[in-house]
């Protein structure tokens, strides 16, 4: 698997599993669980600086950025001009240009404002973001995304947090078929088996959060989901046999008695 | 001079710029983005802005977030979208009915 790099504008990245860090009891926690499911990509979310409590640590302490690819998120944003705004304080707390790019449509399910999004991303783009976006499992969102430059998309198998699996899978085959730049799949994953699926369809990576800060044991789901997403890839390169209605024999009959 | 700092008004003792600033708040200058009045300030910029009466800073910096997460403290001025009253879905009641 070591040569199976993923490629993102120029960026190269060994594990296709990529992880957030909200949501896990502390940093210790934190660190421990991405060190295990060997992902190179961790998102981050922007927010305000803790000035009260002069003591409070701070997330880069525990993930080296050098040693990690950054991704912040514009999570929370659910206009345009937020996730704008939210994505140059990121550039600018930060070192890079990428941005995994949120406008969010609706508090209960946080699917994404694919409109707003893609507004979001035009202006992004202009100002020289490389634009990741998490979307809807929309081939035309995608397709549209991918046209004004975004040079991956992230669409989701299931709301945020929701572990409910991909949800419309031939949705997510005809992304995969149709546009030309990798896919992430995005939000959703509620175990291990979910996520090999998703490599097994052809996804080039998956990006997950609660499914493993959630778990009862996260360092241990953070190692199962390492080893999904490197089995489901393995079996997309290798080639899955055809389903068929009735059995083919895997024995000789040749030489029976 | 009262300057807003993260929402919180501040009193400054005097002329300081955005890298006085920092340092009296113990902050790691290259880990934090700087918004005075809802522009963006460079970090080459930090030295020389000087910081003026009735200055509105906002002080960010990355927290842990897959998306959606922890107590999101927006930023600025309500920009949050309110939820439409809320239907009960049938048939989903082993289901949680949300994380947040």
């Amino acid at each position: 698997m070591s040569d199976d790099r993923l490629t993102i504008a120029g960026r190269e990245f060994r594990s296709r599993l990529w992880v957030g860090t909200g949501k896990y009891k502390d940093f210790v926690e934190t660190k421990k669980a991405i060190e295990t499911s060997g992902a190179d990509v961790v998102t981050v979310a922007v927010r305000r600086v803790n000035i009260t409590d002069r003591n409070s640590e701070n997330l880069l302490d525990y993930l080296d950025p050098k040693q990690y690819t950054i991704l912040p998120n514009t999570a929370g944003c659910y206009t345009v001009e937020d996730a704008v705004r939210y994505a140059r304080l990121a550039r600018a707390a930060g070192v890079s240009d990428l941005v995994k790019l949120e406008v969010i449509g609706d508090e209960r399910t946080l699917f994404p404002d694919t409109a707003g999004l893609i507004e979001a991303a035009k202006i992004l783009i202009k100002e020289g973001f490389v634009v990741l976006p998490y979307t809807n499992d929309d081939p035309i969102v995608a397709q549209k995304l991918v046209d004004i430059g975004c040079p991956a998309v992230m669409p989701l198998a299931a709301p945020i947090g929701s572990g409910l699996g991909i949800r419309n899978p031939y949705n997510l085959k005809i992304i995969l078929e149709t546009v030309n730049v990798p896919v992430i799949v995005d939000a959703g994953v509620g175990t291990a088996s979910d996520a090999a699926l998703a490599m097994e369809y052809g996804a080039d990576a998956v990006l997950m959060n609660t499914a493993i800060a959630g778990a009862r044991e996260p360092i241990a789901m953070a190692e199962a989901m390492k080893y999904a997403v490197e089995a489901g890839r393995l079996a997309y390169k290798a080639g899955r046999i055809p389903r068929k209605l009735y059995a083919t024999a895997s024995s000789p009959i040749e030489g029976m008695l | 001079m009262q300057i807003q700092v993260n929402g919180e008004s501040r009193q400054l003792r005097g002329e300081m710029n955005v890298t006085g600033l920092l340092q009296d708040l113990q902050l790691n200058v290259e880990r934090v983005a700087v918004e005075i009045n809802l522009e963006i300030l460079e970090r080459r910029d930090f030295d020389a802005r000087m910081l003026k009466e009735g200055d509105r800073v906002e002080i960010m910096s990355f927290i842990g977030g897959g998306a959606m997460s922890g107590s999101s403290s927006s930023v600025g001025d309500g920009l949050r979208a309110v939820p439409r009253e809320q239907r009960e879905t049938q048939g989903f009641q082993e289901m949680e009915s949300g994380h947040e």
